[in-house]
């Protein structure tokens, strides 16, 4: 076969410039498609990153109050009924109350929610503190989303529009604390504030802001539902529970036993869900926008293969005349048009490589302000290695019609063109 | 031994009133060994005939018989195993490949047969015809002459059953064409081979066993 691979590759350079605008047109449409396909990815990975496995685990749960009927609340009973059901990790009872927090000459209105220690050992503290426990009142440990959300009443800004050195440092210091519904102050101490960008809630410890609420309360604990009676239940109601499942597989099942069982849910897997879908269309129009660059190589392969052929065709007749078989000689051609094919897909994922780490990343890093390690088009090895094999696919049938044409011609009548 | 039979042997060209008879009910036989020469005028049908027994063209009608096989019975695969297995051919224009060398040229219809070329065999061939220090070369480093002997050892290294000579002098001078011709007969001769010689030279024709004129598609004279 050897002599195969020397016909191909001598023809090649004989006829080199042909071969490189051929190679040319191939590259193009590689590296078009490539960092298309690198961009939607890239994209995506960037979008996604604010959502790790825990918090796409993660179901909040609502029960229904109103309802009046027990078995649609959220009460210890129902969350040991849940800890039971099959691939929940744990399960969380979330009491919330409604205040408006004070600290300085900054406010807000918030929901803090009280939640038990086990819950506050998974918050990673960036400062200050998990709360002590000591004290009569509940000490409060707050997102550093949350934080974001004061402003200042002097000047009316956010702390979101501060710079990150010039945001004011909340832990330590003592807030007071209004639950608005029954007008009750309280100064309580910011014990922490947590490491998450994303996490918008202020936290307490669940027994202490029990037994805070209970001193507080009159015959109707302060922020607990009561029923048609105008009685309080004889136990606590919780507004959520954060129901954490083992993998995102059971997500959707874990979710769906809920919903049968009355309550409602919220999970960021539905916005994953929905995310991914809009990113996919976007995906499939790059790749498009791609291919019609490869299309336009594959005509460009069929021209060079198509002169190659004509230009060729005494030694083709001279091959046939010496008994070279129809099979051979496709092959002959077939494996011309391939290695075009193959050395047009290396290159252009080679100078794809340094396209997107050269320019698009560097060029996104400046204009969106990525931080390190992100970056705006990502090439995975399987898209490399799919590139190339397509790019010698592609070829490997631009080449086929000429290539058999060839392979037909009658071998006195090729010989004497 | 008949090594080639003809039985009524025609090509029609054309259809209608365009219609040429390239060949018109030849018959004729050739022996293992002999060396036929075929003269005529152009346009007689000398390659015509000499392309049928060779399987490279297909008759009209007829019958043809090379080496015990009815060629006309082939199909497009069949004929090419034919070809590379059981005819040697050599062409005016010499049709060597120019980016092989002269060696793999030689040894083509051997790589074609998907067998390993018989080295000693190969080198014997090329020593006869004066090549063996040529090898390497491609065939546009060689003269005419030299490249019509490559060609020759090329249609001789199969060890096919008939050697078919297309005007192998034909764009030779006399002194290089006298010589070529010569060492094609002594090759043929020695190897015991048999030769079908299309040629327009006479005092060529004079040194086969046999030469059969051709006029209009038809074998007029046989002596």
């Amino acid at each position: 076969m050897a002599w195969i691979w020397r016909l191909c590759i001598t023809n090649m350079k004989n006829r080199g410039i042909r071969t490189i605008l051929t190679i040319l047109g191939v590259v193009i449409g590689v590296i078009s498609i490539v960092s298309l396909v690198a961009v939607g990815i890239g994209a995506k990975e960037l979008i996604m990153q604010g959502f790790d496995e825990d918090s796409i685990c993660k179901i909040e749960v609502t029960g229904m109050e109103e309802s009046h009927r027990r078995d649609k609340m959220i009460t210890d009973d129902f969350l040991e009924e849940i800890s039971g059901m099959e691939n929940v990790k744990e399960v969380y009872p979330v009491l919330g109350w409604d205040v408006e927090i004070e600290i300085d000459q900054y406010t807000t209105y918030a929901q803090v929610c009280g939640v038990p220690q086990t819950y506050l050992d998974t918050l990673v503290i960036k400062e200050g503190e998990y709360p002590s426990g000591n004290g009569l009142k509940p000490e409060l440990i707050i997102g550093a989303g949350a934080r974001n959300w004061f402003y200042d009443i002097k000047t009316w800004s956010a702390v979101e529009e501060l710079e990150e050195e010039k945001k004011p440092n909340f832990v330590g210091k003592r807030a007071k604390v209004t639950i608005y519904q029954d007008n009750i102050h309280s100064r309580m101490e910011i014990c922490g504030m947590t490491d998450n960008e994303y996490d918008y809630n202020i936290y307490c410890e669940l027994e202490s802001l029990k037994k805070y609420l209970k001193r507080n309360s009159g015959d109707n604990i302060i922020g607990q539902p009561t029923n048609k009676d105008g009685q309080r239940y004889n136990e606590w109601i919780y507004d959520k529970a954060y129901v954490y499942v083992e993998d995102t597989e059971y997500v959707d099942a874990v979710i769906e036993k809920l919903n049968n069982r009355g309550f409602q849910t919220y999970n960021e897997k539905e916005y994953v869900d929905s995310m991914n879908r809009i990113l996919q269309i976007a995906q499939v129009v790059l790749a498009g926008i791609g291919m019609i660059a490869l299309v336009v190589a594959v005509i460009g392969i069929s021209n060079t293969m198509m002169t190659a052929v004509y230009d060729r065709i005494r030694e083709i007749g001279i091959l046939k005349v010496l008994g070279c078989d129809t099979d051979e000689l496709l092959y002959l051609f077939l494996l011309e048009s391939g290695i075009l094919g193959a050395i047009g897909g290396v290159l252009g994922v080679g100078i794809s490589y340094l396209i997107t780490g050269l320019g698009v990343n560097k060029i996104a890093e400046k204009v969106m302000k990525l931080e390190a390690g992100e970056h705006l088009a990502v090439i995975p090895w399987w898209l490399a290695l799919a590139a190339i094999l397509f790019a010698i696919c592609l070829g490997v049938i631009a080449g086929y019609f000429p290539a058999r044409w060839a392979a037909k011609l009658r071998p006195i009548q090729a010989m004497n063109k | 031994m008949d090594i080639v039979t003809l039985e009524n042997v025609t090509k029609v060209y054309g259809e209608g009133d365009t219609r040429v008879w390239g060949l018109h009910d030849v018959s004729m036989t050739v022996k293992q060994g002999e060396v036929l020469a075929v003269v005529g005028a152009s346009g007689s049908g000398k390659s015509t005939l000499l392309n049928v027994i060779g399987g490279v063209d297909t008759p009209s009608s007829g019958k043809i018989v090379v080496d015990g096989k009815d060629i006309t019975k082939l199909n497009d695969e069949q004929m090419s195993v034919f070809r590379r297995r059981k005819i040697g051919f050599v062409f005016q224009a010499y049709h060597l490949i120019p980016v092989l060398s002269v060696e793999e040229n030689i040894m083509m219809p051997i790589l074609l047969d998907h067998r390993k070329p018989d080295k000693e065999y190969v080198d014997y061939i090329m020593e006869m015809l004066g090549l063996q220090d040529r090898k390497t070369h491609l065939p546009n480093q060689l003269s005419g002459g030299q490249q019509q002997r490559a060609a020759i050892a090329r249609a001789l290294a199969n060890r096919p059953a008939l050697i078919l000579a297309d005007e192998p002098t034909g764009a030779l001078d006399s002194k290089n064409g006298n010589e070529v011709i010569t060492l094609l007969q002594d090759s043929v001769k020695k190897l015991n081979q048999t030769l079908i010689l299309i040629t327009h030279n006479l005092d060529i024709a004079r040194e086969a066993d046999r030469i059969v004129r051709m006029v209009d598609g038809e074998i007029i004279e046989n002596m």
